[in-house]
């Protein structure tokens, strides 16, 4: 695993020149940068007037995306390692994830079934939860690869 | 991670000052639940009203916490707040648990039933 230097950012925000509703997060693949980087775009979401609740939803999808990359992409290089392009419209977020980590199986995403109460309640499972999470408050969501890396694609209503 | 316990009349409550359970710190929590609540009888009560925000390895972590209690002690939650309960929700995790609005009403519960 390559060495991560207290020195290194785990996360970057940048927004667009002329346009404060346009972010870019460059954020490094461990689960401290994913740390970082969820609490900057909080903050960031905050000073544009997002709800508490649509915060919340924006974590909690960006989480499950960014650990995924983090545990499963097989990254060569930490630093700078997730990509993620944020335009704020006034009824959505839409987002753009882009890392340089190995395909998904089968070149597309888990379906994300959400298991029955009894299922859950038998096997108390304490995984499998991420992908339904993702479905269930995204839409629009797309995967393809590009340029050598993937490019998940995504929207986040904002009511 | 911050976690402690203490007693409060017939239940054993659990704190914790972290204001996020996530991938980063899911197995610091399950390893210091494990030791916390080694040995003690009865009711276990996780209170998360600090806790702003919990990912699936968070909520696999405090599933975890769960299947390694001895026999004679249970886990129940209290004072989720709107973004972990949302995720209990979601999950359909929230049938699993008892859950209190908070550390207090659990305690209330006991004083009801007698």
């Amino acid at each position: 695993m390559p060495h991560e230097t207290s020195d290194k950012a785990l996360c970057k925000l940048t927004v667009a020149k002329d346009e404060p509703n346009r972010m870019h997060l460059s954020v490094a693949g461990t689960n401290s940068g994913v740390r970082s980087a969820l609490e900057e775009l909080s903050e960031a979401l905050k000073d544009r007037g997002c709800s508490e609740d649509t915060i919340g939803t924006v974590q909690i999808v960006l989480a499950e995306l960014l650990n995924n990359v983090v545990e499963h992409g097989q990254l060569e290089e930490e630093q700078d390692a997730i990509s993620t392009k944020l335009d704020l419209l006034g009824g959505a977020l839409l987002c753009e994830i882009r890392d340089k980590g190995c395909p998904f199986p089968d070149a597309r995403l888990p379906t994300g079934k959400l298991r029955a109460v009894e299922e859950l309640e038998r096997d108390l499972p304490e995984g499998g939860f991420g992908w339904s999470l993702i479905r269930m408050l995204t839409e629009g969501l797309e995967y393809n690869r590009e340029d050598g890396g993937n490019c998940v694609r995504f929207m986040i209503p904002i009511p | 991670m911050q976690l402690s316990r203490k007693t409060v009349g017939p239940l054993q409550v659990v704190t914790t000052q972290e204001s996020r359970i996530d991938a980063s710190v899911a197995i610091q929590f399950k390893d210091t639940m494990r030791s916390l609540t080694q040995g003690v009888q009865g009711r276990i009560i996780l209170d998360l009203n600090h806790v702003g925000f919990i990912d699936s390895s968070g909520l696999g972590a405090v599933v975890a916490a769960m299947k390694q209690l001895e026999p004679g002690q249970t886990l129940e939650l209290a004072g989720l707040t709107p973004t972990v309960d949302k995720v209990f929700r979601l999950t359909r995790m929230d049938s699993i648990f008892t859950i209190h609005d908070s550390a207090e009403s659990a305690l209330g519960d006991v004083e009801n039933a007698s």
